[in-house]
């Protein structure tokens, strides 16, 4: 210690002028108001930002010349023997010269912001007194950095060995495993795993480079050639194995499966069939939420890999035995291309197409009811291909000044879109166009337009014959409810309005009967309306605040959940299953939500009783099916 | 008793494809000053940075105190002074700042000597080293050498580049240290003359090999230069006393006798018709110079 304190000292002695000439630069920036060209603005702000980016710019500067020749210099000249004559352990000469050179760098740093600090040009806006301690950790580790990449730089430079090639290599090989690994977690919005990961491969790093540093000194002393080799050796060793373990850390944390799910957040179901997709938070992953293709017969499951579509924009086909969705191919801006799955198969796995395009605008995929085509909305565009082959049927540029805000399969050959006539957003209500594209014609018309809707209604795509619409729309905190002609987009049937103390939701069943549920101070009921919107009965429900509506679980049936405050948690809700016909209530139990948590965004009519119709998230984030023979529920994913 | 302070064993260095030391061996004894002579580049600084831990040999070891100075180098260090070929203090440090940096270093400083000394010979307190002379920086460094009072030390080169009064100067500034202490020294010099009055035993290498590691006085007992009256070919009765060298001249031939025996030779001088005058002692600087220049030939 009492060497390593002889060195700091030696070296800070040296350089003493460094603080006196950080001070000079510090006062400096206190006339930053006197420049002519920085008249405008505050004075304080202008000093402050001014101290900032000198204190920054001689940091820099001082770590990258200290690093550099804090051994270099003396093994260029040959004076290293000046200290390993004398009786200085390599790790005092090492560190000591390290820590004088992180006091130096930090010193100078802080003495360049000093005058402005005391003047109180620096305002908390720009440092926050919070962050203060993070910052000043960073500051210190990229401090660190510099410095030791300064030194082995400099020292693999000056050794004219050969070895610098095998380092350049190694440095390429290393960025590109290092690229690989965070390209495949970022396509995968891991990012709170991917800093992570990164935030301990970058640690190790610069642990690396300080061990090698220590290595280049005690192995090589004198001899530039050894030292070199001393230090690639430490240098890549470590840096090897980390990026080994980032690549393990990497594998592992897109190991996931549905069970791998600490609860599942949300699902989005097939209108028929067991498969359902499945998102939550993965155990151990941080913000990671992966999603799944789950049978939830079976508990077969395929992990959307590298999905951008999420969880409500993955595309079934009518008849549930196609899925469709987009995969990102590289970084942003890259092309993404669809991917499929054959749901019908026992062990079909994901199968890549050739549909691709650049993902520069909004998107989304829609599936034929038979799975056999898909339309690609991409920006402005929109495309119908055939699956099988891949060939595109058409491709129309949409009108200008539409933007589309959903689009299904009428047909296999007809596609029907709706589209707000303001494609920048920036009204909150507007007339709706109604789009219909003839896929053999090639042609896209307009063939309606329901008026003056909200931007963020609703619209309930649930009649596959493609006649009527149920439109959820909300102006001043009410809502209404109404059938609209698909075609022509006029109002077909008033169903329902609710004022805003009233909550109020609606849902469809198979044979295309509406139910509206409302909730508020009169109580709460169901509506029921006829497939045309003819009201046919109202059912009284147990008094309510809130109520939250599923799909048809049981024939004939609509799953219901009430409770008895507006911004009730869901452990406060109790949930039933309401018999439409006559009323009768069978209760499932507590915080039971029905799971098609996203089913209003399907482009088909569910099924009744159908696996999606079935699902309920349980409290803990279970998902589970409901048994109605027995009442009773069947676990499919625990919670972890 | 007296125990080995440094043992070179099979030492070999090599710098690329060049092997600048080749396989020498030799110790050198407590309390001895040896002096290692050599040629510009004969491997002088590479033993004496394997000797002081700063670079490891490509083949073989070093030990200083008994124990292998690569690994053991901090503790040797303590023991050890050393003066470098190149004066290697930072050159913006003055004599004080390194005087105050060496003295925490070492278990015991002789401060006060260490001033004596640079009082001496002037040398300043608070000038930057690089601002000194040739002359006070190789002060300056034997100071800071003898300053912690080493049990060896180690002179590489002291005089290079110093004029014959600061050459004298450190030479005497060394014999008096090695009288009151008895330390024991090891010198890389191609100083020959300076080497004489100090040294007891002397290596020699040449082409990173050894050539000769002997006590002082024994080599220059054994070594004599002969002059020759018959030009021609050496007369065999010279082989037994290990001809070494000889040089044609237009009257006489030379040669240079390694294996110098008086009583042996004078037996042998009657027949060989050579007269006492033309047998002449040789100076280390003669021996060294017939080491490395046989002349016209050496002889086998």
């Amino acid at each position: 210690m009492r060497a390593l304190l002889a060195v700091v000292e030696r070296e800070l002695g040296e350089r003493r002028t460094v603080f006196a000439a950080a001070l000079v630069a510090g006062l400096a920036a206190l006339a930053t108001p006197l420049l002519p060209w920085l008249a405008r603005g505050g004075a304080r702000e202008q000093t402050g930002v001014m101290a900032l980016t000198l204190a920054s710019a001689f940091a820099v500067g001082l770590a990258l010349t200290y690093g550099a020749s804090m051994i270099g210099r003396d093994l260029r000249e040959r004076r290293l023997g000046f200290y390993l004559a004398r009786p200085i352990p390599a790790w005092s000469l090492w560190f000591g010269k390290l820590a004088a050179g992180l006091l130096l760098v930090l010193g100078g740093g802080f003495l360049v912001l000093l005058p402005a600090v005391v003047a109180g040009a620096i305002p908390g806006a720009l440092i926050p007194r919070d962050r203060v301690p993070l910052l000043a950790a960073l500051v210190a580790a990229g401090a660190l950095s510099l410095l030791v990449l300064a030194h082995a730089a400099t020292v693999a430079v000056r050794s004219r060995s050969r070895l610098v090639v095998l380092d350049v290599a190694l440095l390429f090989a290393t960025a590109g495993a290092v690229t690989a690994v965070s390209r495949r977690l970022a396509g995968e919005s891991a990012s709170a795993g991917l800093l992570r990961g990164l935030s301990a491969y970058g640690l190790l790093t610069l642990a690396a480079l300080v061990a090698a540093g220590w290595a280049q000194v005690a192995a090589g002393r004198s001899d530039p050639r050894r030292g070199h080799g001393a230090l690639s050796l430490t240098l890549w060793g470590i840096v090897g194995v980390s990026t080994a373990l980032l690549a393990g850390y990497g594998w592992w944390f897109l190991a996931v499966s549905p069970r791998s799910l600490e609860g599942v957040f949300g699902v989005a179901a097939a209108p028929c069939g067991p498969w359902m997709v499945v998102s939550g938070r993965a155990r151990g992953r941080g913000d990671y939420e992966p999603a799944f293709l789950l049978d939830a017969t079976t508990g077969r499951s395929v992990r959307l890999a590298g999905s951008v579509t999420g969880l409500t924009k993955v595309a079934f086909s009518g008849d549930g035995t196609r899925a469709a969705w987009l995969v990102a191919t590289g970084g942003r801006g890259s092309p993404a291309e669809v991917r499929t799955l054959d749901l019908a198969a026992p062990a079909a796995r994901p199968v890549a197409t050739t549909i691709s395009f650049p993902m520069q605008g909004a998107f989304g995929l829609t599936l034929s009811a038979d799975g056999g085509r898909i339309a690609v909305r991409e920006g402005p565009s929109l495309s119908v291909y055939d699956l099988a082959t891949g060939r595109r049927l058409v491709s129309v540029r949409l009108p200008g000044a539409v933007a589309v805000a959903r689009a299904w399969f009428v047909s296999a050959d007809r596609l029907r879109l709706l589209g707000f006539s303001d494609p920048r957003g920036r009204v909150e209500r507007g007339d709706l166009a109604i789009l219909e594209l003839d896929v053999p014609e090639k042609r896209l018309r307009e063939t309606g337009r329901i008026p003056d809707v909200a931007r963020s209604a609703l619209f309930f795509v649930r009649d596959g014959g493609g006649a009527t619409l149920l439109l959820r729309d909300t102006c001043e905190g009410s809502t209404t409810f109404a059938l609209v002609n698909a075609v022509t987009g006029s109002t077909v049937a008033a169903l329902a309005a609710c004022d805003r103390d009233t909550a109020c939701q609606a849902t469809t069943l198979a044979d295309g009967r509406i139910v509206v549920g409302e909730a508020g101070a009169t109580g709460a009921r169901l509506r029921v309306f006829s497939p045309a919107g003819e009201a046919e009965r109202v059912l009284e429900l147990p008094a309510a605040r809130t109520i939250r509506l599923g799909l048809e679980p049981v024939a004939g049936s609509v799953a219901v959940a009430l409770a008895p405050d507006r911004l009730a948690d869901w452990a406060a809700y109790t949930t039933l299953i309401v018999d439409i016909a006559h009323g009768s209530r069978t209760a499932l139990g507590r915080a039971y939500r029905p799971a098609g948590w996203y089913w209003w965004v399907s482009d088909w009519r569910f099924a009744a009783g159908g696996t999606a119709a079935r699902a309920f998230l349980a409290q803990d984030g279970s998902l589970v099916l409901l048994d109605p023979s027995a009442n009773g529920f069947r676990t499919v994913l625990p919670a972890g | 008793m007296n125990p080995t302070v440094v043992a070179f064993d099979r030492v070999s260095v090599r710098y690329g494809r060049t092997v600048a030391v080749d396989g020498v061996s030799f110790v050198v004894p407590r309390g001895c000053v040896y002096a290692l002579l050599g040629r510009n580049g004969a491997g002088k600084s590479s033993l004496v940075r394997c000797l002081l831990g700063e670079q490891k040999p490509a083949l073989g070891s070093v030990s200083v105190f008994g124990r292998p100075v690569w690994q053991t180098r901090v503790a040797a260090m303590a023991r050890v002074g050393v003066v470098p070929e190149e004066p290697d203090i930072p050159p913006e440090m003055s004599a004080a700042a390194t005087i105050a940096f060496c003295a925490r270093l070492y278990p015991s400083w002789d401060g006060a000597g260490v001033e004596r000394r640079l009082d001496r010979f002037g040398v300043p307190r608070t000038v930057p080293a690089g601002a000194l002379s040739k002359g006070q920086k190789g002060q300056l460094a034997l100071a800071l050498a003898l300053g912690p009072s080493p049990d060896l030390l180690v002179l590489d080169d002291p005089t290079l580049g110093l004029d014959a009064v600061a050459r004298k100067e450190l030479y005497e500034e060394l014999v008096e240290e090695l009288a009151d202490r008895g330390t024991t020294v090891f010198l890389a010099t191609h100083d020959l003359a300076g080497v004489e009055a100090v040294a007891d035993r002397v290596g020699a290498l040449a082409g990173g090999r050894l050539l000769l590691d002997e006590d002082l006085e024994a080599l220059k007992g054994r070594f004599r230069r002969v002059r020759l009256r018959s030009v021609g070919a050496l007369p065999p009765e010279l082989a037994r006393f290990g001809p070494y060298a000889m040089r044609r001249g237009a009257f006489a031939d030379e040669a240079v006798l390694s294996r110098f025996d008086d009583g042996a030779f004078a037996e042998a001088r009657d027949a060989l018709g050579i007269d006492p005058t033309d047998v002449s002692g040789m100076t280390m600087e003669e021996i060294f110079i017939a080491l490395h220049d046989p002349g016209d030939g050496r002889v086998p």
